[in-house]
């Protein structure tokens, strides 16, 4: 463009002119070569955007030709995201400006360059920009994958690291500075080892740069690491494999994990471990440490000597236990078990018998926690156990002494009720109930005071009253519906109502626990019935005394005091002997029967004798008073022996033929019969029948034959005490014998008297 | 039915009942106020009793307790005193001699309670002082 303006001047200045063009031109050329030559794009661009001018270098980077893209707008070849900043910057450049732009090459790719651009002004208005571009590609992708680099790092929470041969820090990513608190800036440079824990270095070198050379007992990954504020903290480190090349060039790549919480969870477990391992062995229990993994047990040596092993005679597996188990816990064991390590429940509790050395079973208390992942999954279970063998026969024999107790409580043959401290009825024995008819629902948990009352209910005399220990002892009497009473045949006949029982209440405060007041009620009706019937028996036999007595005094008083004729006198004092002769027999009775009553046995004189002997001569006393009436008698021939005082049964048989005598007609004769039979037990007896054709009595008065002074009606022309059948009765239940009585009013009275057969030749009981 | 009449005055003689089922207290009190001029009568059991005091209205009754029947001596006090008889004197005689025996005879009225064995020489004493005042 200069060669034309240069060719219109002046031939004078055209040699110098020449010159100058010459020049330009070579330097043009040059310049052009160059241009050609560059690897750099070079370009121009006129004011309405289009190029101009591209150097060769644009179709090597674009593969776009020269040709094509000269006189196109440039906008066509940047990138899209790119077009506004073309705009704004390229084209309105106003002087100079350097900036970074893509442009899409032929094949649609980016191709990033850094643009130097400059414009061109003349007289104020644009005349062109011209620029170059460098080729920046290359160091944008490695800028990038810097930048992806580095923002992964950044967010890691390993330290990755390079070090040299020396140790020295050419590397740190930021997780550095988390875990450490030193600051990258500071570390760079320093040596590694300065950071990791005296005690570890010489470890850490070996890893690091001899990872062959392991300390054989432990692998010796974790290392610790003091950070900036003294606090230790442990890591674990890793060299990255590929690293063998790279410690061509001296570096070592690897990374760094803080693993403080996973060492220092182990730490604790282990002195868990310890602890209670301590504990345990100070406790005197067995220890079990089960890995669930690999099923192997842990037993301490104190758990295989509690059932008398030495450790090498049990395995070290679940199944040594397994196997020991009593089979009746087996079940229940190993489902507790299962429940425990499958239901999410860490600790465990079982009681189950574990088999011996010897033979014999040892009760074990057994406890263990399970010990999870974070999912749950059970790793490990650990325990121990205590033998508590001991403790449980205590515990059976308490149980047993409880069941004695509580039979004691029901068998008892006294009532008893007992109270809670808040005044409930809080238990009735079997006895109570039977007493009263009640049933125990209607009894339990009643107040003390619905209590009283329902025994005020059926209470016939006494006053129902349980407050205090100090009162006497109270005398109830109860109304029972059916009662299955067993006659005793004692020698008092009962003669209050067969429904009634009399029952002695005792008061007992315990306060213990459980029971504030005991009360007892004991059956006292027998022994109430003989007091009252001895209190009756004495004031009737005063009675009985004073009477004739009221006679004797009388008449002899009236004789010290007036004149009688002689007759009457002698009438008089026949009274008088008459009655006093009334009294010696009915005092002699009296004692008699005393003396059964005090069962002074050492006034008896047992023998083992035939009882024909005794009735024959009770029999021949009577003959002697001379009456018309003869005795008739048929004896069986009976072998074999009585048990018997014979001055007793001689009374017996006195008495019995006495009344047939006395209560009998002149005219009659008396019947005696010794007969033999089996009574209704299957019992051998022998028999004294006395039969008389006398008065007779009514079943009403047969009843009463046996009380005391009682005589019958129409008998006071007779002489009698009233007390001789008393007596009667008293020595046949003395001597465990039988009397029956039958009689009809005026057609007489037959009396049974049966006592027991022995067989003469062993003297043994005779059953046939 | 006994009937003693020992005499018989023109006046009003004291007329004494005795009533006890043994026939030997009966003869000892017959005796025993058969020294002056005393009308006695005498039963054996309640119901006799209360038939000769119907009959003959005794001044004086001398009561045993203990006796046969439905009626003893306590309900044939207790009959005199709440019947037209009540002044009559009534002598409970009875061998019980406890402190409820003594109560229950007063309560029913008796005017005296002696106890057998008793002196007859008193007895006689006792009524004397009675008919003095009559």
């Amino acid at each position: 463009m200069a060669n034309n303006r240069i060719k219109t001047q002046d031939t004078i200045s055209t040699q110098v002119n020449y010159r100058l063009v010459e020049a330009l031109s070579e330097y043009d050329s040059r310049f052009k070569n160059l241009i050609e030559q560059l690897n750099e794009i070079v370009f121009t661009v006129n004011p309405e955007g289009q190029f101009t001018f591209l150097n060769p270098a644009w179709e090597i980077y674009t593969g776009f030709l020269v040709n094509e893209s000269v006189g196109q707008p440039i906008q066509r070849f940047i990138y899209n995201d790119d077009l506004s900043l073309c705009i704004r910057e390229f084209l309105s450049v106003k002087k100079q400006t350097r900036l970074e732009i893509r442009f899409v090459d032929k094949l649609g790719k980016i191709l990033w360059f850094e643009a130097n651009v400059k414009s061109i002004w003349e007289k104020k208005k644009l005349k062109e920009i011209f620029g170059t571009l460098v080729d920046i590609s290359a160091r944008k992708k490695l800028i990038d994958s810097e930048m992806l680099f580095n923002s992964l790092v950044a967010s890691t929470s390993e330290i990755i690291f390079q070090i040299d041969r020396s140790a020295h820090i050419h590397f740190l990513t930021p997780a550095w500075y988390k875990i450490t608190g030193h600051a990258i800036t500071e570390s760079l440079g320093q040596s590694l080892l300065q950071y990791i824990h005296e005690d570890d270095r010489h470890f850490a070198v070996n890893f690091i740069y001899d990872p062959q050379i392991t300390v054989p007992s432990e692998p010796h990954q974790d290392f610790r690491v003091i950070t900036k504020t003294g606090e230790i903290r442990w890591v674990t480190i890793n060299i990255h494999e590929g690293d063998t090349k790279t410690t061509q060039i001296g570096q070592i790549t690897g990374s760094m994990q803080d693993v403080t919480e996973r060492v220092r969870v182990q730490q604790e477990l282990k002195a868990n471990k310890n602890r209670f391992s301590l504990a345990a062995s100070a406790a005197n229990d067995g220890i079990w440490d089960w890995n669930l993994l690999t099923d192997e047990v842990y037993f301490s040596p104190r758990w295989k000597e509690m059932l008398g092993y030495t450790d090498a005679e049990l395995e070290n597996s679940y199944a040594t236990w397994h196997n020991l188990i009593h089979p009746d816990d087996l079940k229940e064991t190993i489902s507790s078990l299962m429940n425990c390590l499958e239901g999410q429940v860490d600790l465990f509790e079982n009681v189950h018998r574990l088999k011996n050395k010897d033979g014999s079973w040892s009760w074990i208390l057994d406890r263990g926690i399970v010990m999870r992942d974070e999912a749950g999954n059970p790793l490990r279970m650990a325990g121990s156990h205590a033998d508590i063998t001991r403790l449980r026969q205590i515990e059976e024999a308490l149980l047993n002494q409880q069941q004695e107790l509580s039979v004691l409580f029901s068998m008892s043959p006294d009532g008893i009720v007992t109270l809670s401290p808040e005044h409930i009825i809080s238990s009735v024995n079997a006895t109570f109930l039977s007493m009263t008819g009640f049933s125990s629902d209607e009894l339990l948990y009643l107040t003390e005071n619905e209590f009283i009352e329902k025994l005020n209910s059926i209470c016939v005399s006494g006053t129902v009253c349980f407050f205090d220990e100090n009162d006497p002892p109270s005398l109830l009497q109860i109304l029972i519906n059916d009662i299955k009473r067993i006659d005793t045949d004692s020698y008092v006949s009962p003669s209050i109502s067969p429904n009634m029982l009399t029952l002695r209440t005792t008061v007992c405060l315990l306060n213990i626990e459980s029971i504030e007041k005991v009360i007892y009620f004991r059956d006292v009706t027998a022994e109430t019935e003989v007091d009252r019937m001895k209190s009756e028996f004495l004031s009737t036999a005063a009675h009985e005394l004073r009477t004739p007595m009221a006679s004797v005094y009388g008449f002899t008083e009236l004789l010290l005091n007036r004149e009688f004729e002689k007759g009457m006198t002698r009438d008089i004092l026949g009274n008088i002997h008459q009655q006093a002769a009334s009294l010696v027999r009915m005092i002699n009775d009296l004692l008699d029967l005393a003396k059964i009553e005090a069962r002074l046995g050492k006034e008896f004189h047992f023998l083992y004798q035939p009882l024909e002997p005794i009735l024959r001569q009770s029999i021949s006393e009577f003959m002697i008073h001379g009456d018309n009436r003869e005795i008739n008698t048929t004896f069986a021939d009976i072998k074999g022996t009585v048990y018997v005082d014979a001055d007793q049964i001689k009374r017996v048989f006195t008495n019995v033929i006495g009344n047939a005598f006395k209560y009998s007609p002149n005219n009659e004769n008396i019947h005696i019969t010794m007969t033999r039979r089996t009574n209704s037990l299957g019992n051998a007896q022998i028999g004294v029948i006395i039969k008389d054709k006398g008065f007779g009595m009514t079943d009403e008065q047969i009843e009463h034959i046996f009380e005391r002074f009682w005589r019958g009606p129409n008998t006071t022309h007779i002489n009698g005490t009233g007390l001789g059948m008393s007596l009667v009765k008293e020595i046949m239940n003395f001597h465990q014998a039988d009397i029956d009585i039958h009689s009809q009013p005026n057609e007489g009275t037959t009396v049974g008297l049966w006592f027991k057969l022995f067989n003469e030749s062993e003297g043994t009981y005779c059953e046939s | 039915m006994n009937h003693n009449v020992i005499e018989k005055n023109q006046q009003t003689d004291v007329k004494i009942l005795i009533v006890d089922d043994n026939p030997e207290m009966r003869k000892l009190l017959n005796l025993t106020f058969s020294y002056s001029n005393y009308q006695i009568f005498e039963a054996q059991n309640g119901d006799e009793a209360l038939n000769m005091i119907l009959m003959e209205r005794p001044d004086i009754i001398l009561l045993d307790i203990m006796m046969p029947g439905t009626i003893d001596g306590i309900a044939v006090c207790d009959y005199i005193k709440s019947s037209t008889m009540r002044s009559s004197h009534v002598i409970l005689l009875s061998a019980k001699g406890q402190q409820e025996d003594i109560k229950r005879g007063n309560l029913a009225g008796a005017d005296f309670y002696i106890t057998k064995p008793f002196s007859p020489i008193a007895l006689t004493e006792l009524v004397e002082t009675i008919v003095s005042s009559l």
